[in-house]
Order: C-alpha cells, then sequence, then structure tokens
C-alpha cells in the first residue's frame, strides 16, 4: 500500500477510534445549549451494577402486630409528649393510653410482639410466642425466599430479623426504560409481601358452580407473554376451568370473573377482550418495556396457585419504606476503580510503545480498540440486567494483558524471521504463520472455557457472557486487527527495519 | 529456563505431595470451620449472621443534624472498639442510619452510650430533633441463588473436560490430561489457598475462581504450544523428554502474563477502596496459582507422560530394512558381475573408478543400513541409489565415465538421510509402501543385469 494511502487510513481510524472512544469512556457533563437540562452519558456509566459496586436497597417485612424497636419508641415518646402537653384534666386519660400502649407490645431481641391474643403471636401468658405462630412464620419465610430466588438476582439476602420480621437486600440493578431501580425494586417488594390466597370469583362470590374444586384444579399456569409491544399474564386453565370459561362466555349476568390474591383484584376477565381460542386468558399488565415487573407478578401468582395462603400477613410495604445500602466496597469504589483501569490501560499502552517499537503502536491501537468494543458491548449487548461486578473488571484486565502477551510474542518471533536473513514483509507473513496457530489454540480453549462457565448461575452466568466478549475481542484484535493496523503503519513508515526496531545488513551483493 | 525453576519442574511427585497436602488441609480447615458454624470460606457481612444498629431520625434532625448524627455513632464505636463492615441510609419522612456489624459483636454497651448522647442532646442543643437507637440480630437465610454453588462446580468439571478434550484432539493425549487437569487445580488451589488464608469473601470469590481456572488452562497451553515446536526441531529425538520439556517451558510468556495481570490488580487495588482491595488480593491468587501451574506443574506433571509414550515400542515400526539390504547387496553384486563379464577396453583403466564406486556402495551400505536401522525414512534414499543401478547397467561405458558424477548423487543420498530422522513417525508408516518399490527395483535390476551379462 502507498505511502499516502496509509496515512490517510490510519488518520482516518485515528478519528474513528478517538469518536468511539469518547463514546464510550468520557465522563458525563450537562450539554449546554440544549434549552432542556440533557447530560451527557459514556457507555461505561450505563452499566447495571452489582452491589459490591453500586449498593442496593433493602426492605423490611414485619408479620401483623410485630412492630420495629425504632416504631415503638417513636410511639411512645409521642404519647409521652402527650402526656406532657395535656392539660390537668386530660392527663390521666393521656397516661392510661401511654399505659395501655406499654402493655400491648413487649419486647423481644429489638422488635416488639402484639400481646393482643386475636393476633396469634403469643400464648396466654403473653410472653410465649406461640409454637403455631413460629411454623406459620417458618413457611411464609420459605416462600419469600423462593420468590426472590426466581427473580435470578446476581446477588441478594434475605435473612431473619430477630426471629420473627424479614429483611431483604437487592442490587440497584433492575432499571428499566420507564422505571428506575427504586420504583422496580419498590414493585418487587410489594407484590412478594403479599401471602393471601388465590381465588376466583364471579363478582364478589367465590364461583358456586365450581366450588368443590380447588382453585390450582381450575387454573394451570401463569406465564409471561408479549404482543404488540405489550406484556401480557397469560392464564392456562385445565379442562374443568375451560368449561366454567366456556359457561362464562354465554353467561349474559353483569358479574366479571375475577382472580384475586387476598383481597387484591389481580384480574377482572372479559371474556371479549381476554379469552382467546383456546379458552386461555391473555390479560395485559404492561408495556413490555416493564416486562420485568410482569414476570414478577407470574412468579408471585404461581406460587400462590402452587401453595396457597399462608396465616401470616405482612403489612404494607410503602415505597417510602425502602432503604438504600451504599456500595459493599464504598460509596467512592466505581469512580476509584475506573480511575485505576485507566491508570493501568494508560501503563499498558506506554509499556508496548517503549517495549515494542513500531509494532507497539499498533499494539497500542489494539489496547484502545479492546477497550471501547468491550466497554461498549457491557452496556448495549442484551436488553435483560448485565451487572458490572469485580469479576467483570478481573476478565477485562487479564484479557488485556493476554492480548498484549500474545502481540508481543509474535513481534519476538517477527524479529527471529528478520534475524534470518528474510524481508520485513516475508518476516511478518512468517512470524504470524508460527504463532497463529497457537494464538488461536489459546482462544479456542478460552471460549470453551467461557461456554462451560454459562452452566453457572446469576453472576457467574453474566461473567461467562462478559468473558465471551473479552476473549472474542482479544482474538480478533490478536489475529487481524494488530496485523491491519501494523501493516498500514508499516507502510507509512519509512524504515521497515526500524519500525521492528531491527538493523537491516548490508547486501555484499549489492 | 532458570536452574532452580528447571530443577523444581522435574521434582514432579514432590510437587504433586505438596500440593494434595494444601487441598487436604483445605478441605479439613473447612470441615472444621463449617462444622463451627462460620462457614467453609471466611464470608462477609453480606454473606454471613450480622447485628445491625439502627439511628432512626425524624426529618428535621435527618436534614439538620446527619453528619453529627454518625460523627457522634463513630466517636461511640471507636471507644468500646466495635467496627461495622457496612453502613446503610434510608432518607424520607422517617430516615434512619443502620450500622452493619459481624454476628460476634456486642452491641448493648454500644448501644446504651449511643442513647444516653442522643437522649442529652435532643433534651438540650438538639430541640425539635428525635433520634432513636435500637439493635438487631439477622440470621442469613439466603445469600445465593439456588443450587449456585452446584451449578459453579458443575461448570468448572465441564470447563476440564472441554479443555481436555480439544488438546487432546489438537495436540495429544497425554497433553490433554495433563490440560484437564491443570485447569481443574487452578480452581481448587485458589479455592484452598483462600479458605487457609481465611481472607474474607464475597460471592465474587465464584468470579476468582473461574478465571483462575481459565488462566491456568491458558498458561498450560503456552507451555505445550513450545513443547509442539521444540518437539519438530532436529535435535529432538537426541533430548529426553526432561530436557525437551524444561527447555520448552514458555517462561517469558507466562511470567509476562503474570506480570502485567499482577501490576494491574496492585494498581486497582491501590487505588480502589479497602473492599476491592480484598477482591484484588483474591484475584492475585488465582494469578499466582495460575501461574505457578503453567509454569512449574503443568510440564512437571506432563514430564512423566511424555517418558512413557516415548518408551512405548513405536507400533507397525519397519524392521524389513536388513532384508532389503540384503537384496541390495545381492543386486549390487550382480551387477558389479555383469559389468565385469562384459568386454570393454576402458573398462579395466575405469575398472577401479566402478570398483571404487562398488566398493564405496558396500562402504555406504552400512551408511545406508545404519540410516534404515535408524529412519526408515531413509528407504526413499535407498530407493534412488537402487534406481540408479539399473541407469548405469545398460551403459556400462558410459557408466564409467559417470561414475564420478554419480558418487556425488550417492553421496548427496546418503547425506540427505540425516535430514530424515526428524520425520521419523511418518517415514515408519511410510516404510512399508516403500518396500515393494525396493524390492522391484532391485528385481528390474538383477532382471536388466541377467540381460545385460
Amino acid at each position: 500500500m502507498g505511502k499516502k494511502k496509509s496515512i490517510v487510513l490510519m488518520v482516518l481510524l485515528t478519528i474513528v477510534i478517538v469518536v468511539l472512544c469518547a463514546i464510550t469512556v468520557v465522563p458525563s457533563f450537562t450539554i449546554p445549549g440544549t434549552g432542556k437540562v440533557k447530560i451527557w452519558k459514556p457507555a461505561v456509566m450505563q452499566y447495571d451494577l452489582g452491589t459490591d459496586l453500586d449498593g442496593g436497597y433493602y426492605a423490611y417485612y414485619y408479620p401483623q402486630g410485630i412492630i420495629s424497636e425504632a416504631e415503638y419508641k417513636t410511639n411512645l415518646e409521642m404519647l409521652e409528649a402527650a402526656v406532657e402537653a395535656a392539660a390537668e384534666g386530660d392527663k390521666a386519660e393521656k397516661e392510661q393510653e401511654l399505659a395501655d400502649y406499654q402493655a400491648d407490645y413487649v419486647a423481644h431481641g429489638g422488635l416488639y410482639l402484639s400481646t393482643d391474643l386475636e393476633t396469634g403471636i403469643l400464648e396466654d401468658d403473653k410472653k410465649t410466642v406461640k409454637k403455631d405462630f413460629i411454623e406459620a412464620f417458618d413457611e411464609v419465610l420459605a416462600e419469600i425466599v423462593s420468590r426472590y430466588e426466581q427473580k435470578n438476582y446476581a446477588d441478594y439476602r434475605v435473612s431473619v430479623v430477630d426471629d420473627y420480621a424479614i429483611r431483604v437486600q437487592l442490587p440497584s440493578s433492575e432499571t428499566s426504560a420507564e422505571n428506575s431501580a427504586f420504583q422496580n425494586i419498590s414493585n418487587t417488594v410489594a407484590l412478594f409481601s403479599q401471602t393471601g390466597e388465590l381465588e376466583i370469583k364471579m363478582g364478589d362470590a367465590l364461583v358456586d358452580e365450581r366450588a368443590e374444586y380447588e382453585v390450582n384444579e381450575i387454573i394451570k399456569s401463569f406465564s409471561v407473554d408479549t404482543k404488540y409491544e405489550v406484556a401480557y399474564i397469560k392464564v392456562k386453565f385445565t379442562e374443568v376451568g375451560k368449561d366454567m370459561l366456556k359457561a362464562y362466555e354465554d353467561a349474559t349476568g353483569e358479574d366479571k370473573l375475577k382472580i384475586t390474591l387476598g383481597d387484591e383484584t389481580v384480574m377482572e376477565i372479559t371474556a371479549a377482550d381476554h379469552i382467546d381460542g383456546r379458552y386461555a386468558v391473555r390479560y395485559p399488565v404492561a408495556n413490555e418495556s416493564e416486562i420485568g415487573y410482569v414476570e414478577t407478578m407470574a412468579i408471585l401468582l404461581n406460587s400462590a396457585l402452587e401453595k396457597g395462603g399462608y396465616e401470616i400477613e405482612f403489612r404494607d410495604v410503602a415505597s417510602s419504606e425502602i432503604r438504600t445500602f451504599e456500595p459493599v466496597y464504598g460509596g467512592n469504589t466505581l469512580t476509584l476503580l475506573y480511575i485505576a483501569l485507566a491508570a493501568v490501560i494508560v501503563a499498558v499502552i506506554v509499556a508496548a510503545i517503549v517495549a515494542l517499537g513500531g509494532f507497539g503502536v499498533a499494539s497500542a491501537y489494539s489496547t484502545v480498540s479492546y477497550l471501547i468494543v468491550a466497554g461498549l458491548c457491557f452496556a448495549f449487548i442484551t436488553g435483560g440486567v448485565f451487572e458490572f461486578s469485580l469479576g467483570t473488571v478481573f476478565v477485562f484486565v487479564m484479557g488485556l494483558a493476554l492480548m498484549n502477551v500474545l502481540n508481543a510474542h509474535v513481534y519476538n518471533a517477527i524479529k527471529t524471521e528478520i534475524a534470518l536473513g528474510k524481508t520485513v514483509e516475508s518476516s511478518v507473513k512468517g512470524g504470524y504463520k508460527k504463532t497463529i496457530f497457537g494464538i488461536v489454540d489459546i482462544y479456542a480453549v478460552l471460549v470453551l472455557g467461557a461456554v462451560a462457565l454459562l452452566i453457572g448461575a446469576a453472576g457467574l452466568h453474566t461473567l461467562a457472557l462478559q468473558a465471551l466478549i473479552c476473549i472474542v475481542t482479544g482474538a480478533f484484535c490478536n489475529l487481524l486487527w494488530t496485523r491491519i493496523i501494523s501493516y498500514l503503519l508499516m507502510s507509512a513508515s519509512k524504515d521497515k527495519y526500524k519500525y521492528f526496531r531491527c538493523v537491516r545488513e548490508d547486501d555484499d551483493d549489492e | 529456563m532458570s536452574k532452580i525453576l528447571t530443577k523444581t519442574v522435574k521434582k514432579t511427585a514432590i510437587l504433586s505431595i505438596v500440593l494434595a497436602v494444601i487441598i487436604v488441609a483445605a478441605v479439613a480447615l473447612g470441615i472444621v470451620f463449617g462444622v463451627k458454624g462460620n462457614g467453609v470460606f471466611n464470608k462477609s457481612a453480606l454473606l454471613s449472621d450480622s447485628k445491625t444498629l439502627t439511628v432512626s431520625l425524624n426529618q428535621h434532625a435527618y436534614l439538620t443534624k446527619l453528619e453529627d448524627v454518625e460523627a457522634e455513632c463513630e466517636k461511640a464505636f471507636a471507644n468500646l472498639d466495635v467496627e461495622y463492615q457496612m453502613k446503610g441510609e434510608m432518607s424520607g419522612d422517617e430516615s434512619e442510619i443502620v450500622y452493619v456489624f459481624a454476628s460476634e459483636a456486642d452491641l448493648t454497651a454500644a448501644k446504651t452510650a449511643i442513647e444516653e448522647k442522643f437522649d442529652s442532646l435532643t433534651a438540650n442543643e438538639w430541640k425539635g430533633t428525635f433520634i432513636t437507637v435500637s439493635a438487631n440480630s439477622e440470621k442469613a437465610v439466603k445469600v445465593l441463588v439456588k443450587n449456585y454453588v452446584l451449578r459453579g462446580v458443575i461448570a468448572g468439571v465441564v470447563m476440564a473436560v472441554l479443555v481436555f478434550a480439544y488438546v487432546a484432539i489438537r495436540y495429544r493425549l497425554n497433553m490433554g490430561i495433563v490440560a484437564a487437569i491443570a485447569t481443574l487445580l487452578g480452581g481448587l488451589l485458589t479455592a484452598a489457598v483462600i479458605i487457609i488464608t481465611r481472607i474474607p469473601v464475597t460471592a465474587s470469590v465464584t468470579y476468582v475462581l473461574a478465571v483462575a481456572q481459565l488462566f491456568s488452562a491458558v498458561t498450560t497451553l503456552l507451555t505445550f504450544n513450545k513443547v509442539r515446536a521444540n518437539s519438530a526441531k532436529e535435535d529432538a529425538s537426541t533430548q529426553s523428554a526432561e530436557e525437551l520439556i524444561t527447555s520448552s517451558v514458555a517462561t517469558k510468556e507466562i511470567l509476562s502474563l503474570a506480570t502485567v495481570g499482577g501490576v494491574s490488580l496492585i494498581v486497582v487495588g491501590a487505588c480502589a477502596t479497602a473492599g476491592v482491595r480484598w477482591f484484588a488480593i483474591l484475584a492475585l491468587i488465582g494469578l499466582v496459582v495460575a501461574t505457578f501451574i503453567g509454569l512449574v506443574y503443568a510440564p512437571s506433571l506432563y514430564i512423566p507422560f511424555k517418558k512413557a509414550a516415548d518408551k512405548k515400542p513405536v507400533k507397525d515400526a519397519y524392521v524389513g530394512a536388513k532384508k532389503t539390504t540384503t537384496k541390495v547387496k545381492k543386486a549390487k553384486k550382480e551387477v558389479v558381475k555383469a559389468v565385469e563379464a562384459t568386454p570393454v577396453k576402458e573398462a579395466p583403466a575405469e575398472e577401479p573408478a566402478v570398483e571404487e564406486t562398488v566398493e564405496e556402495a558396500p562402504a555406504e551400505e552400512p551408511a545406508v543400513e545404519e540410516t534404515v536401522e535408524e529412519a526408515p525414512a531413509e528407504e526413499p534414499a535407498i530407493e534412488e541409489t537402487v534406481e540408479e543401478a539399473p541407469a548405469e547397467e545398460p551403459a556400462v561405458e558410459e557408466t564409467v565415465e559417470e561414475t564420478p558424477a554419480e558418487e556425488p548423487a550417492v553421496e548427496e543420498t546418503v547425506e540427505e538421510a540425516p535430514a530424515e530422522e526428524p520425520v521419523i513417525e511418518e517415514t515408519v508408516e511410510e516404510a512399508p509402501a516403500e518396500e515393494p518399490a525396493v524390492e522391484e527395483t532391485v528385481e528390474e535390476a538383477s532382471a536388466e543385469a541377467e540381460e545385460n551379462a
């Protein structure tokens, strides 16, 4: 290739790489002069982050009749303040209210248990917790754990607080097009707190002609379906259920067929809108972009269908009661991590140029290309949650190291060929020929290893996908991209031997 | 490769024993800690039981006194020598700060001290604020996805199987076995070291184990690539298995990979927060293990496999060379007799030349014989030599003149013979195919010699 042509191509390539690099890593800033406030966000700031890098959210599930120590003390303080502020005539009344409140609860660790026997928590002595309550709590705990398991979070935690309350801790990675992570977490926590029984009703009454059947003898399963950018809950019925739907279709009454969970109506089924030709129900819930919410709902309904209702009901968890926790590794972890990675990449680029000369410049271009491709793929490759974690950083760094070491290996092979007296072009050919199959074998083994890791669950599965991205990118850079760039640079260089830091031997024949 | 490394690589048995001891010690320690309830790994707060201290504030307190509240809490913890592992926060109508401690921490004194301090402050300087303190204990019920550990172990085993299959097909069966063992060992040894050193881990330890396995396979393959390249060289057959393998360890490449990866992890660990440092240390352990396996253990493990493969007699080895040599000798003798019997004036003067060539031929035969024994591949050389013989017979007069020219040809074939030595296996397979050709040419030579006679 001619010198001018290669220079032009290199300049164009450099511009493209710089632009893509900017899209990937330039820090966020407000875009001036846009009228509305708009913020530029690079690809690296659009990752779904795990709890180790971005923290998450947590919430408590308190059974009815159980409150936290903080709530008890707050109420007690208010009643004490009311006593202090009460007029002389009302003081006795306020003091009685205070005394009643104190008698209404008994302390258990950091919780306060209601002494009201109707809550079914304490025995008649108002001190010992009932065995029935303990068993019921263990059952509902297992159910809550099962529901969160099915969400496939990379890392999460369900723990029991002082024996009779539940705390769930979730990552903040479940963002969607319309809702923030906080809103999605709120919805999930609220949905999974429901422990009521699943029922089918006509109007407000249970379906009479089918009263002898359990609801799981009428409904087979709930699943998620999407069509025309709408996410549906699809209800499959048993033969008994299909007969019921046929009867409902033919009926002319005004009562609607409903599926309820506890006191909540989950679906109100209209024959014309929701029942399809095969007597299944497709009930629209949200836009397709909010499919995560619909999947959560399906998990809830299936678990209620399978296991029925529970004796213990939890208090409603409002969104204002969702707490945040900072990243496991500290608030500035992500920023410091990115700074560290930037330092590593700069060091690798400089080391390559110093050690490999002109070929090191080609290797440097490959390093930046690797960063761009991997960075963009991590941000945009899947529609689902693709958590960026410390494992991602490790895999990225090792892929970068391997790519540069193999480039150095190729460089040494080329130099060996030049030392044998061959021309630079045939040395490059010979050097790549000698090393290509070894490099292919290494990357092939890495691909097989990453494919095997896809068997892993949650975070390990995501790591396998990320490793595949890094491996394929590294292979492309080693086997093709570095060679192309080196060819362009070599064509543009004055002395091809100096490009490889070799001294051309004098040709005696000349 | 340095002498220390070379000596170490040769000590397969000792290395295997040491690694086995480390793994067994880790298993034993894991069982002991597991029974005690602390877990096989030293789990961090996220994965284990914990205690929490919750400071609840009203909105006014949160907006105006948050930093002061945090400072008082930190002071109380420092005075009582209690260290929290994590901190959570909630803001809204009711706000709270949650401090998470290890399950062994005794929070009674800390709670009392903080409560008294805030009671005093809210009664006097901090009027309008409302702060309560509560302490809870937490028992972790579920911290990992269902079957997370089982699926991770299966993934590791499947990885080793796939590595074995690929390396066995692309390289050799015994290399495949070593590569599979190296891959498995990468994960096992890393886990063992982490268990023994009791470094606190989160779920991200599985990432370290997975990447350690991947890079153990890579470092092993870097060495095998070099073994394969060196095995194809001319002097490979003169080297013992030990010499070949110890000289083929890809020291430069593996150490470069370890250096670049290690320095990167150190920079990441140095720049980031304390928690990331623990992860960087775990990652460094994985990297060191992968380096050790590729640099020392995999080559060491391969030595006995290579020795066993070298000892195994080569199947279908051609052993008929001596017979062929006898036939060649016979054919040549007949040619010589035919030449001697033919009256040629110039012949006597040239006989010595012919005789020389004839005499040389026997001299060469041993060389040919030797080369045949060593490398039946040289039968093409024999073929050439024998093929040349018939060319000599019909034009005896010409032969005399040509003989000197043929000497170089014979010499060439002899000289060419050593070049074929490295391709022993191939030529062994080819050898049987050559026999009929040689026999045919010998028969042709003798037939033609009889005709000329």
